[in-house]
């Protein structure tokens, strides 16, 4: 097997020294593959990803090591790293997508400037040239009518349009990793399965190794080629998609399991079937 | 099986400044039978909450009827409408926001019971803890407050408040879409056995096609202000006829690696139900395929754009 792209290794996140919200967790990441990272609310997904960007502010306080390989094979240590340092990296070698496109554009700039910034800023790309490749980036996560919308501001554009632009701003330096936040949580299911089947190609197409951090075990069945199952800060269990699907070890896991609803299992029966659940108190 | 609620050709729209109007609801006909559930589907703004709330009179309709229980609800006033209130109640989707946080949760629960009064001529202490056991609640938690419980018990407490009169029909307005998925399957599982006990029939609104084949006897989907197709659950999920509901069962991500699917790589938008003064949406008409199934023809509209989307299909 190829090295990992990516090692974090007892990664552990307090903040202002309360309850951990993530403990002593552990993976790899490899490249060109999907890493499903899969929990509730408040099992530590999001901080996972926030911790290794270097996005937590100074109230966090994160132990354990995040060893990125970069584009020329060197080794860098993300936890503590440098903000310049870090900065060259995120958006440009590592980028990041989230829930809510809305919040994460600029309201007052066009879309096309952007997606046209990460390559003035990482790149030193003229302002032309980058302005050509914001559109081209447009047209590759498949926005209708590229060179009309990239003049457009956020607010004009649909839902399913300004997470395609947060995806085209991500992609257009060719990151070697994608952090994905519940990228299509806030979707209607028809866009959001555009937008799965837009991630997937991207992907394939350029080897970008991807993290999806999602509560959706449907859309960690769809996309997922490995899985990290975590509940209350800690790593339960992790595995192959198939294996952790057909075989959970961990009883969390196949609770989990269990209490997703599968489109097609009530096939033959006419009448509401309530979920097997075990008895286990609810939090 | 007597209907407990019957919309017939209800339409709502909302107009907007600049005279364009929001098509919400057009000419829905819908039904639900005693003690079963009808669930509601569709996308963003297809309507399906705006019918849900003019299915208990917090819309009024600009017109058709609404009957609950046999009783002709369209037009009453405050007053008349109050006692048949009672037998129509509402779970919605956040249950923090539609409890009073400054109120302990007895008493958001016994609301209910001060306006319609207490049946069977128990202490209203007494009705409210029955209730609180009734959801799986403890009777003694009824003094707290509602930051201190979790998201599924206050979706509980909602229930209890919803169920304290006695109604015939819940309303449940994606009453289960913003919990985890254990906390999710419980709430549901809570749903089932509470119609089981009780005979109590639900409306249900949601998003999540998973989850409506797991709870209802029959569906409704609803596209752009308009049902486009009603049937069994069998009906719908396993013989969908209406491209739209295909094209909605096709989008589901199924939780099973081996039972990957073609992926959607149209980039096609939702159609908005806002239309230009003096124009108004096409009305489909509903044809019986089988025994209780209906599904609409498609429209002039439609033809084309549903014919490519099914083409981009096969060639993929």
């Amino acid at each position: 097997m190829t090295a990992p792209i990516l090692t974090v290794e007892s990664l552990g996140v307090t903040f202002d020294g309360a309850i951990p919200a993530v403990r002593d967790l552990s993976f790899d990441l490899y490249p060109g593959e999907t890493l499903a990272v899969v929990g509730e609310s408040g099992s530590g997904k999001s901080v996972t990803s926030l911790a290794i960007m270097g996005l937590l502010d100074d109230a966090a306080t994160v132990t354990g090591r995040a060893v990125y390989v970069d584009a020329a094979g060197s080794r860098v240590e993300l936890i503590g790293l440098g903000e310049r340092s870090l900065r060259r990296l995120r958006g440009n070698e590592i980028s990041m997508i989230f829930q809510e496109p809305m919040t994460a554009l600029n309201p007052v700039l066009t879309v096309g400037e952007q997606i046209a910034e990460a390559l003035r800023l990482h790149r030193g790309t003229s302002r032309r040239a980058a302005r050509t490749a914001a559109v081209e980036a447009m047209e590759q996560v498949r926005i209708p009518d590229p060179a009309r919308r990239s003049q457009q501001y956020p607010h004009e554009l649909s839902g399913g349009m300004r997470q395609r632009v947060m995806i085209a701003m991500a992609m257009v330096c060719r990151p070697r990793i994608l952090i994905a936040d519940e990228p299509t949580t806030a979707l209607d299911v028809t866009i959001q399965s555009q937008i799965l089947g837009l991630l997937a190609d991207l992907k394939d197409e350029t080897g970008t190794a991807v993290v999806l951090i999602t509560h959706d075990m449907g859309v960690v069945a769809e996309m997922a080629d490995r899985v990290v199952v975590m509940q209350q800060s800690r790593l339960v269990e992790q595995g192959a998609v198939g294996e952790i699907f057909r075989n959970p070890r961990e009883p969390y896991t196949r609770a989990l399991l269990d209490a997703v609803p599968r489109l097609g299992a009530m096939t033959g029966i006419d009448h509401p079937v309530p979920f097997p659940l075990s008895s286990e108190d609810e939090r | 099986m007597k209907p407990i609620l019957e919309l017939t050709d209800v339409v709502k729209r909302f107009p907007l400044r600049g005279g364009s109007t929001v098509h919400a609801v057009e000419h829905v006909s819908l039904s639900v039978p005693a003690g079963r559930t009808v669930a509601l589907v569709g996308e963003s703004g297809c309507g399906k909450s705006t019918l849900a709330n003019l299915a208990m009179r917090l819309e009024q309709p600009d017109s058709g009827s609404i009957v609950l229980d046999g009783v002709d609800i369209t037009h009453l006033r405050a007053r008349a409408l109050r006692p048949h209130r009672r037998k129509i109640q509402m779970v919605f989707q956040d249950p923090f926001a539609s409890l009073n946080p400054r109120a302990a949760v007895g008493s958001s629960v016994a609301e209910p019971l001060r306006v319609h009064g207490t049946p069977g001529g128990a202490t209203q202490q007494d009705r409210v803890a029955e209730l609180f056991r009734l959801v799986g609640l403890d009777p003694s938690d009824m003094a707290k407050y509602p930051h201190q419980f979790s998201g599924g018990q206050r979706q509980r407490i909602c229930i209890a408040r919803a169920l304290a009169s006695q109604p015939s029909l819940v309303v449940a307005d994606e009453a289960t879409s913003a919990l985890d998925v254990s906390v999710r399957a419980r709430v549901l599982n809570l749903f089932m056995e509470l119609q089981e006990k009780l005979g109590v029939a639900y409306l249900f609104v949601s998003h999540d096609l998973a989850v409506v084949e797991r709870v209802a006897h029959q569906v409704a989907v609803m596209r752009l202000g308009q049902i486009v197709e009603f049937g069994s659950r069998q009906d719908i999920f396993a013989d969908p006829r209406h491209p739209y509901t295909r094209r909605l069962l096709d989008a589901v991500p199924v939780a099973d690696p081996e039972r990957r699917r073609t992926r959607d790589r149209s980039s096609e938008e939702l159609v908005s139900p806002i239309r230009p003064r003096g124009s108004s949406p096409e009305l489909v008409t509903m044809r019986e395929v089988s025994a209780g199934h209906w599904v609409a023809e498609p429209t002039g509209a439609e033809r084309p754009s549903l014919a490519d989307a099914a083409a981009r299909r096969n060639i993929e």
